[in-house]
């Protein structure tokens, strides 16, 4: 299987007050294509820090990351903004989505940014609104739709561009259990459906447990490294 | 992402809050309508004042009695005579048009059923060529009229709309003024009004000695005009009226009772005067152009601190800096737009409300409502570049950590 993230000894560094904050003290990791990964760590362990390194929002003080090849250290704000437009999709704890957009408007926002012909960017976000069972909510406001639509409608927009890896922080996080499992069933289905390389972001053991590799942040660095498929994986990779 | 996109967004974003982005323009709206309102009227006025200096004659020289003092004001008043006259008309025969003697008073014109209040104006035959009067019916007034102090005058066409309303021409009716008679030899073309805004029309010509001797019975003349045929001879021709009077005064240079001046020279004071009231526009368009700028600063800051977080959402799906900054910069340029275009309208509504109530030709400067458009994008680009480069430079974590 390819490798589309390769973490190698990240570093990451906050000053604030002239005292540093170490976050991350040395991680290194791989996630293959098609693999499902949940970050587990409790508040303050440094995985909303690998988070945001991994999704290109922030660079590694030192050490290098390879996604999809590609080493983002060196990259500015620009070349990182144009590879979370087209290699990566966020869904977040808050949905995030855009008010005074309705769906269909909030979907198509990453394609604006690939510049997108108008015709082209209607056309397959509503083949992603499809795909998240939503098509018949393109035109309402994310007021009108429910918290777990509201996620769907999120997760379309993370996929509109067909990115290599999807990243969830806490999507469960502001859901009732019932809709959150949903939402992960949304999430598993991607995965095993389309082979969807997903990384998911969360603190509750429950909804860590029910992916196939578990990674847990403990102190900025990586405190155990669990993946059920790991014989298979390797026997693959041999 | 294109332009037309980053432009759409940018749309939506001031239609959402219409009455603050219709207040953020205000100070725009007032910078460009005060420039193109005040342009407009300082260009209909000016046009105005050129039609009635034409009317005026840009060649006429006005010789006027008393000296001008330092702030401008004539003192020391000693009449002109019509000796004066006289020798200036010997002296300068072949380089002017004629000097005309001019006594002016105003008397009540009666015939038998009406009557007004009007210019009785005592002159010579020159004063036809002079003021280059045309006429419309009879004759002028002539030497022979001068030396039999001849109890005729010619009226001008005010004069005799308001005495012969019915007649034509009214040659051969007659006129009483005070106890004089006289009979009408001659009616003058419509002239119109003069710089100063007299009518020149409502006015009555009788010989000067008819009028010095049996009217007035005074020999103090108002002024002495004269014309050139070309405004370069002009500078020579005051010259030499100068001279002559100041010899025949035994007067000093630079210290004469006397003042001759052009009617070019009022022109060219009206030029300056509208010179400078250009400039002051000028100050107070750019004024209210940086107050709105500042405005429309204000307004895209608080903006950019509102919509942190809709920064950061763009920002993590693939919003680029440059981007935001368009996005940001988009919409102060038409909020800026928006004034100006609106502040161009009012303006030249103004400038035609304001040219038919002072009655002068409706002139719009198109070079200027140009210039304030492009000077109200401007604005939008300076003012607004400071905001979209705030937004532009947050931090994608932070600003979707913003609540």
């Amino acid at each position: 299987m390819r490798v589309v993230i390769e973490l190698a000894d990240v570093e990451k560094t906050y000053d604030q007050d002239a005292e540093p904050v170490h976050a991350l003290r040395g991680v290194s990791l791989r996630i293959h294509a098609g693999e499902f990964v949940t970050i587990r760590g409790s508040s303050g362990s440094g995985k909303s820090t690998l988070m945001n390194i991994l999704g290109c929002l922030d660079r590694p003080t030192s050490g290098d990351y390879l996604l999809d090849g590609e080493n983002v250290r060196q990259l500015t704000k620009t070349d990182l903004a144009y590879l979370r437009n087209r290699k990566l999709g966020f869904v977040f704890q808050g949905f995030n989505l855009l008010k005074r957009m309705n769906a269909l408007e909030n979907v198509e926002m990453p394609l604006v940014y690939a510049g997108m012909s108008d015709d082209e960017r209607r056309e397959r976000a509503l083949a992603m609104l499809e795909l998240v069972d939503l098509k018949h909510r393109a035109y309402h406001q994310p007021n009108q739709l429910s918290g777990g639509q509201q996620q769907r409608v999120a997760i379309a927009r993370a996929l509109v561009n067909q990115p290599q890896i999807l990243f969830a922080d806490e999507p469960t996080g502001n859901l009732d259990s019932k809709t959150g499992t949903e939402i992960l069933q949304e999430f598993e289905r991607l995965n095993r459906e389309l082979g969807q390389t997903i990384v998911m972001v969360t603190h509750d053991p429950v909804v860590a447990e029910r992916a196939p590799r578990q990674i847990t942040v403990r102190d900025g660095v990586i405190a155990s490294d669990i993946n059920s498929m790991s014989v298979r994986m390797t026997a693959c990779e041999r | 992402m294109n332009l037309l996109t980053a432009f759409r967004i940018a749309l939506n974003a001031l239609v959402m809050h219409k009455g603050r982005s219709a207040l953020t323009s205000l100070g725009i709206i007032i910078g460009t309508g005060a420039v193109i309102s005040m342009v407009s009227a300082a260009g209909g006025a000016r046009a105005k004042l050129d039609e009635r200096l034409d009317n005026v004659g840009k060649t006429l020289i006005v010789i006027r009695a008393g000296a001008r003092t330092q702030n401008g004001t004539l003192a020391d008043i000693k009449p002109l005579t019509n000796e004066e006259a006289t020798v200036l008309r010997k002296q300068l025969r072949l380089s002017t048009m004629g000097i005309a003697e001019v006594q002016a008073t105003v008397r009540v014109a009666a015939t038998r059923t009406r009557n007004c209040v009007t210019m009785v104006v005592g002159t010579s035959p020159d004063m036809k060529t002079v003021r280059n009067w045309v006429m419309q019916h009879g004759r002028f007034l002539t030497e022979d009229d001068l030396k039999k102090q001849a109890a005729i005058c010619v009226i001008g066409q005010t004069v005799r709309e308001k005495l012969f309303p019915d007649t034509p021409d009214p040659v051969g009716q007659v006129i009483r003024i005070d106890r004089l008679q006289l009979r009408v030899v001659g009616v003058t073309e419509p002239k119109g009004r003069s710089p100063i805004g007299g009518d020149q029309d409502d006015q009555i010509f009788l010989p000067l000695n008819t009028l010095q001797r049996k009217l007035v019975g005074d020999e103090a003349l108002s002024m002495l005009l004269t014309s050139v045929d070309s405004v370069e001879k002009l500078d020579k021709c005051k010259e030499d009226i100068t001279r002559i009077l100041r010899e025949k005064r035994r007067g000093r240079a630079g210290m004469e009772d006397f003042d001759v001046s052009s009617v070019q020279e009022m022109a060219e004071i009206a030029v300056v005067m509208t010179r400078t009231m250009q400039f002051l526009i000028g100050i107070i368009a750019s004024i209210s152009l940086v107050v709105g700028g500042i405005g429309i600063m204000n307004i895209m800051l608080v903006s950019v601190t509102e919509r942190t977080r809709e920064i950061g959402i763009r920002m993590a799906i693939g919003a680029t800096p440059a981007d935001i900054l368009t996005q940001f910069l988009i919409e102060a340029i038409l909020l800026s737009l928006l004034g100006g275009v609106i502040g161009i309208t009012l303006g030249i509504l103004a400038a035609v409300a304001l040219a038919r109530a002072a009655n002068w030709p409706i002139f719009i400067d198109y070079s200027m409502v140009a210039l304030s458009f492009a000077v109200s994008g401007g604005v939008g680009v300076f003012f607004g570049y400071y905001p979209a480069l705030k937004a532009s430079r947050l931090d994608p974590i932070d600003a979707l950590r913003y609540e």
